[in-house]
């Protein structure tokens, strides 16, 4: 028997579908609402034809392309990382012990912390630029690859990578220790290489069970203020800081566009919040 | 000799990953206690914990330091609060409602901070919280309701009823199901729930700055600050500061997991 199944039929379906929508679903709701309102001209004091003409200016173009190559390269490059270091230190000998433990240290480290480490380390007055000096590899510091603030964004995406390869590493040990060896041995075992059973078992299952968590990171990284106030180029602006210049412009125009590209954001998300539940197990 | 290529391999892999994680945390120590630390000088002539100091002594930067805390102790209270009772009773619903409240609440956590902030300002502005730590609270609530509904949808979603069905059939009423069998098992994942709404807070930038509106000064923010003065000192004590208790609740949810032994999620 269980226990919950007393409970009336239409007061479990009702009651947390009504506090998740009164804890969770109002907000998105103003929220997204206001952004609507706001790129029609209705609040905000924002001018009509906001979304024509956000939609051609070239700066919010290249402003999206800048964050959606951000995001992809950052999360791929975790990715990639996460997966090399959960194959190499995944088993349980002692240096794979240490090694899992070094990795998760920058987790818990908030991004605006990150932000500021890593602008120390690689700016052209940063550590690697002192060290490349002492090492008589440049003369003066504007020799120093600009790798902060530059048009790449690499700054942006060292940062994403530091911060987001422990979280995705996390995610595929513990995918790595619920599926077990008995696929990869039965493929051992039925001929297959290391290599193909690396290609064609483990890392499928593995990337597979990884998409919520590979969506959840690429939404993080396209939303984040504080790395793109600390590393992104001033040209093109990132999405975010993009919407907080043209809401504080003084042109009543450049509001209504700051309203578009939010809610341009926001749909991006939400999306993203939609394919994340469809590819969450849920038993 | 391929053994002994691979641990060189392997010992080499675990050098760069050393490295790799330890080395920006390292920066932000030294600088946060190097005096007059310019370029070239690839190590600081000269220690001060100025820096340090002054996080606790400067009016400002311990305002900041406060606002912070009571925000992130705040929210992690009313969060985990609100999100405990929603978690489970999505958990107790059917596969729909369950899909329907982690929608809402991945929705809410994925929601890019800048265009949530615009939504939740204009209802903060309503309420006449704009430009207060109430407002800010406010703000920071909605991801971390968001977050913490995921941890107890998860939690509830394992969840062994056997237990509070003995206790029902022994005569236990709601309340003593609650209190008596409820509460004690879920103390881990209450507590890894109160650290996470913690950190949502203790992290939060864009929610604090747009319904703020730079009247409510929090730790964040003041490295930020920091950062745009050139104040490079300051801004690594101030993001050390941000890392510390992270480090130290990711630490503690450790040894939690480590000891308990009522394991639900």
């Amino acid at each position: 028997m269980n226990f919950m199944s007393t409970r009336p039929a239409i007061v479990s379906r009702a009651l947390p579908l009504l506090m998740a929508g009164a804890l969770l679903g109002v907000p998105i709701v103003v929220g997204v609402g206001y952004l609507v309102a706001g790129t029609l001209g209705i609040v905000g004091n924002a001018a009509p034809g906001g979304l024509q003409r956000a939609l051609t200016d070239g700066a919010v173009l290249r402003s999206a392309a800048l964050s959606l190559w951000v995001a992809s390269a950052g999360t791929v490059i975790a990715l990639l990382g996460a997966l090399v270091v959960a194959l190499c230190f995944g088993d349980e000998a002692r240096d794979s012990r240490v090694a899992r433990r070094i990795a998760a240290l920058p987790l818990p480290v908030p991004t605006v912390a990150a932000a500021v480490a890593i602008l120390l380390l690689l700016s052209q007055g940063g550590w690697l630029s002192r060290v490349a000096m002492r090492l008589q590899m440049i003369a003066t510091p504007s020799e120093f690859p600009a790798l902060v603030n530059d048009p790449l964004a690499i700054g942006v995406i060292v940062a994403v990578v530091w911060k987001e390869l422990p979280f995705l590493l996390l995610v595929a040990l513990s995918l790595q220790s619920l599926r077990g060896v008995a696929l990869s041995d039965a493929a051992r075992t039925l001929g297959a290489t290391r290599l193909q059973t690396l290609r064609i078992i483990t890392l499928p299952l593995l990337v597979r069970g990884m998409v919520p968590s590979i969506i959840a990171v690429f939404v993080f990284v396209l939303g984040s203020l504080e790395l793109a106030m600390v590393l992104a180029p001033s040209s093109p602006l990132a999405l975010p800081l993009l919407i907080q210049e043209r809401r504080q412009a003084l042109d009543m125009a450049s509001h209504g566009e700051a309203y578009v590209i939010a809610l341009l954001a926001t749909v991006l998300a939400l999306l993203a919040a939609v394919a994340h539940e469809w590819l969450r197990d849920d038993p | 000799m391929s053994r002994g290529r691979t641990r060189v391999g392997r010992g080499i892999m675990l050098a760069a990953l050393i490295l790799f994680a330890t080395a920006p945390l390292l920066l932000l120590l030294v600088t946060s206690l190097a005096r007059g630390w310019f370029h070239p000088q690839v190590v600081p002539a000269a220690v001060d914990v100025r820096a340090w100091g002054e996080l606790f002594t400067d009016a400002a930067r311990r305002g900041a330091l406060v606002n912070s805390l009571v925000l992130g102790v705040a929210t992690a209270c009313i969060a985990t609060l609100l999100a405990l009772p929603l978690g489970r009773a999505a958990a107790l619903g059917t596969k729909g409602v369950r899909r329907i409240v982690a929608l809402l609440a991945f929705g809410a956590v994925a929601m890019p901070p800048v265009a949530l902030g615009i939504g939740l300002q204009l209802t903060v502005l309503t309420m006449g919280l704009g430009g207060s730590l109430r407002g800010v609270l406010f703000a920071h609530l909605v991801p971390a309701v968001g977050y913490l509904t995921l941890v107890f949808l998860g939690v509830f979603t394992q969840w062994d009823s056997h237990l509070e069905e003995a206790a029902a059939t022994l005569g236990a009423t709601g309340r003593e199901r609650w209190t008596l069998v409820l509460l004690p098992l879920l103390r881990r994942p209450i507590a890894d729930a109160l650290a996470l709404g913690f950190l949502v807070s203790w992290a939060q930038v864009a929610l604090t700055l747009l319904v703020g509106g730079g009247a409510v000064r929090t730790l964040p923010l003041d490295v930020l600050a920091m950062l745009q003065s050139g104040q490079d000192q300051r801004a690594a004590a101030g993001a050390l500061a941000l890392t510390i208790p992270a480090l130290v609740v990711l630490g503690a949810a450790r040894v939690a997991a480590r000891n308990t032994t009522a394991v639900v999620a």
